[in-house]
C-alpha cells in the first residue's frame, strides 16, 4: 500500500497551477483557489489514488486551502468533511460530519508534524479508525511521521523526473 | 469553588501588604481551583493528557485576574512604555496589566485578518517603544516569540516577555534562545500538576 504509485503525465502541471513545483527546500502551500479547474482535475487523479483506503469521512486541518482541497476530495470520494484545529492547546472537531468510521487525513504535505499527529489523536481518542493519510506531495519527513499509517500520494517530492508532466 | 476564589480574592484585595510568597501561593491554589481539568484531553500536540488546564477559566474571573496582573506588575521592568498582549487569551491580561500600571497595551494577533485594516498589531505602537509581551501560558514558546518578532518588525523594542504559568515544555528556553528575556509566575510542577 506505501508502494508509490506512477505518477500520471500533467500532474506536477496541475500542482504548479496551484503554486506547487518541485523548486525549493519542500512543497510550497496548494491553493486551490487560483486554478479551480486544474484543481478539479488533480482531485479526480487524487481520488483514485486514494480510493482503495475506503474512507466513510475527509479530515482535514481548519485552514482555507486544505478545506478546499479536503471538499474537492470528499465530493470525488462521495463521503463527509470534518475539520480539526487548536482551541488554545487542545485539539477540537468543529461541528461538521461526526468522526466516525475510517477517516482519512487529507493534506497538501507535511509541514507541521504536530498538526497530522493531533488529527490522528483525535480520531482515535473518539474511537474511530485512522484510514490513512492521502497527501498531494509527499515528503520523507511525512512517511517518518506517519509511522504505521498507510500513506498515499499523488506525487513524491524530489521525484519530479520521470513521467510526471 | 467559586465562592471561595472571590473570598479569596476580595481578601487580598484588602490585604494587599501580604508577603509576596504568600500571596503567589495562594494564587496558585486558586488558579488550579478554577482551572484544572481531569478528563481525556487530546493537546494540538496529538499527545494524550488526563488533564488540561484551562486557562480560560482563570482569566475570566476578576478576582483572579487582579491578583495575577499585581504580580505579573512586579516582574515588568522599569522604563517599559507600553504592554502587549497576544490574542486570544492574554488580551484580558494585557488589560487588567494595563489598568494595574497605568501603562497601555496593543494586542499582536496570531495571523494577520486579511481584511479590513489587516495589522499584525492592533492598537498604537510607536517606534523604539520599549515593550512586554504578557502571555497566558507558555507551551514551546512559539507564539510568544511570533508575538516578539512581530512587535518589532512594527518596530517595537521588545524588552521582556512575561508570562503567568510555564508548562514546562522548553518554551522559557525557546524565548530566550531567541534573544527575548522571559519569566512565568509559575511552572506546572509548581502548581503541583
Amino acid at each position: 500500500m506505501s508502494a508509490q504509485p506512477l505518477i500520471p503525465d500533467g500532474t506536477w502541471d496541475l500542482l504548479a497551477a496551484g503554486g506547487v513545483t518541485s523548486e525549493g527546500d519542500g512543497p510550497a502551500p496548494y491553493r486551490p483557489l487560483r486554478a479551480p479547474s486544474a484543481a478539479s482535475e488533480l482531485v479526480a487523479r487524487f481520488a483514485e489514488v486514494v480510493r482503495e483506503l475506503e474512507a466513510d469521512l475527509v479530515l482535514v486541518w481548519d485552514d482555507l486551502d486544505q478545506i478546499v482541497l479536503g471538499q474537492l476530495l470528499a465530493a470525488q470520494l462521495g463521503v463527509g468533511v470534518a475539520r480539526a484545529y487548536d482551541a488554545d492547546g487542545l485539539v477540537a472537531i468543529r461541528d461538521d460530519a461526526p468522526l466516525d468510521g475510517r477517516v482519512l487525513l487529507v493534506t497538501d504535505a507535511l509541514r507541521d508534524p504536530r498538526t497530522m499527529a493531533a488529527m490522528r489523536g483525535i480520531v482515535e481518542q473518539q474511537g474511530s479508525t485512522v484510514a490513512g493519510i492521502a497527501v498531494l506531495v509527499a515528503t520523507d519527513d511525512l512517511r517518518e511521521a506517519a509511522g504505521d499509517v498507510p500513506v498515499l500520494a499523488l506525487a513524491e517530492w524530489g521525484q519530479r523526473s520521470g513521467g510526471a508532466g | 469553588m467559586t465562592v471561595d476564589v472571590q473570598l479569596n480574592a476580595q481578601r487580598l484585595f484588602d490585604d494587599g501588604a501580604r508577603d509576596r510568597d504568600e500571596r503567589r501561593e495562594e494564587l496558585g491554589r486558586d488558579l488550579v481551583s478554577a482551572a484544572y481539568l481531569r478528563g481525556d484531553f487530546v493537546l494540538s500536540s496529538g499527545m494524550r493528557s488526563s488533564f488540561y488546564f484551562d486557562k480560560y477559566l482563570f482569566e475570566t474571573k476578576p478576582g483572579i485576574l487582579r491578583r495575577v496582573s499585581n504580580l505579573l506588575a512586579e516582574e515588568i521592568p522599569p522604563g517599559i512604555d507600553r504592554i502587549a498582549g497576544t490574542e486570544l487569551g492574554a488580551v484580558a491580561l494585557a488589560v487588567a496589566l494595563s489598568l494595574e500600571m497605568g501603562l497601555p497595551f496593543v494586542i499582536a494577533r496570531k495571523a494577520p485578518k486579511g481584511y479590513s485594516t489587516s495589522r499584525a498589531v492592533e492598537g498604537e505602537l510607536y517606534p523604539g517603544e520599549r515593550v512586554v509581551v504578557v502571555e497566558d501560558v507558555i507551551s514551546t514558546g512559539a507564539q510568544a516569540i511570533l508575538a516578539a518578532n512581530r512587535l518589532k518588525e512594527a518596530g517595537g523594542e521588545v524588552v521582556k516577555v512575561v508570562a503567568v504559568i510555564d508548562r514546562e515544555q522548553g518554551g522559557l528556553q525557546g524565548i530566550a534562545a531567541a534573544g527575548y528575556e522571559c519569566s512565568a509566575l509559575f511552572s506546572l510542577s509548581e502548581l503541583g500538576l
